[in-house]
């Protein structure tokens, strides 16, 4: 499934060009430049977008996601809450759904 | 498409189930070998132990992984919503395997029961072992405060050690 970025709002967060509404009664004449309001973010930012939209949109990232994190624990540099992900795989083999 | 799934759909999905059942019985030895480490205190061995488990549980997630796209697959052919395929559903519709499914059924539901036995039995004497632990170094910190021999044999109290009691104390 594709995911629609435009539909996230998250394309909207990146840059905003809009013309501002013309208010009634103003007197004050604006230059062109100064007709449109700009916001944009820092590179970082867009860097970060393009990721979110990566993952959402390609599953298969999440098994090379796996194969990092199982590198970062051989090499003892991931801290998992083994307990608490235990309690969690046995409780899906029990009271999940599947297995009955 | 049904011929399909019945060759080559279900057959995958079988040996994933037989993967994770022996994932499954990995992970009970595992929580055998750390009980005996935690009774016999050996600390070394239990860190291995829970790298070993960290690292297995992956493997089991990752499988899960693949076993939910494999249930995309019968879903969208059957129309049905994905949730709603169990075990009991497939050997049903696909009787073709249904002694399969039902072999995994039964044990599944086994080595389930056995593993969150043993689970909870070891974080039960973990716990046990943590308030020992607690404990003694409470009683420990008490008396190492009691009073300080100065160089000429003269006894200081330490006023600290006066201020609390042994009520006072988190046991």
């Amino acid at each position: 499934m594709k995911i629609d970025t435009n539909e996230l709002g998250i394309k909207n967060l990146i840059k905003t060009d809009k013309k501002p509404s013309n208010s009634k009664g103003s007197s004050l004449k604006k230059s062109e430049s100064a007709d449109y309001d700009s916001v944009s973010f820092s590179d970082d930012l867009k860097k970060a977008e393009e990721k979110v939209v990566d993952v959402l949109n390609y599953p298969e990232k999440r098994s090379e996601k796996i194969e990092q994190i199982k590198e970062m624990i051989k090499s003892g540099k991931y801290n998992v809450d083994v307990h608490k992900l235990t309690d969690k795989i046995i409780d899906d083999l029990i009271y999940g759904k599947f297995y009955r | 498409m049904r011929n399909e799934l019945a060759k080559k759909t279900i057959p995958s999905l079988l040996s994933l189930l037989s993967q994770e059942y022996q994932f499954y019985k990995e992970l009970e030895q595992l929580l055998i070998e750390e009980r005996d480490c935690i009774v016999n205190m050996q600390n070394e061995e239990l860190t291995n132990i829970n790298f070993k488990k960290e690292s297995l549980l992956l493997n089991i997630l990752e499988i899960k992984n693949e076993r939910e796209e494999i249930l995309n697959q019968i879903s969208n052919y059957l129309n049905i919503k994905k949730d709603d395929i169990s075990i009991s559903f497939l050997l049903k519709t696909f009787p073709e395997y249904e002694k399969d499914f039902a072999e995994f059924k039964i044990k599944f539901k086994k080595i389930g029961q056995k593993i969150k036995s043993l689970n909870d039995i070891n974080k039960h004497i973990l716990n046990s072992s943590l308030n020992f632990i607690k404990s003694s170094l409470n009683i420990f910190y008490q008396n190492s405060n009691r009073a300080v021999y100065t160089n000429f044999g003269k006894v200081r109290v330490n006023k600290s050690y006066m201020a609390k009691s042994s009520f006072s104390s988190k046991i």
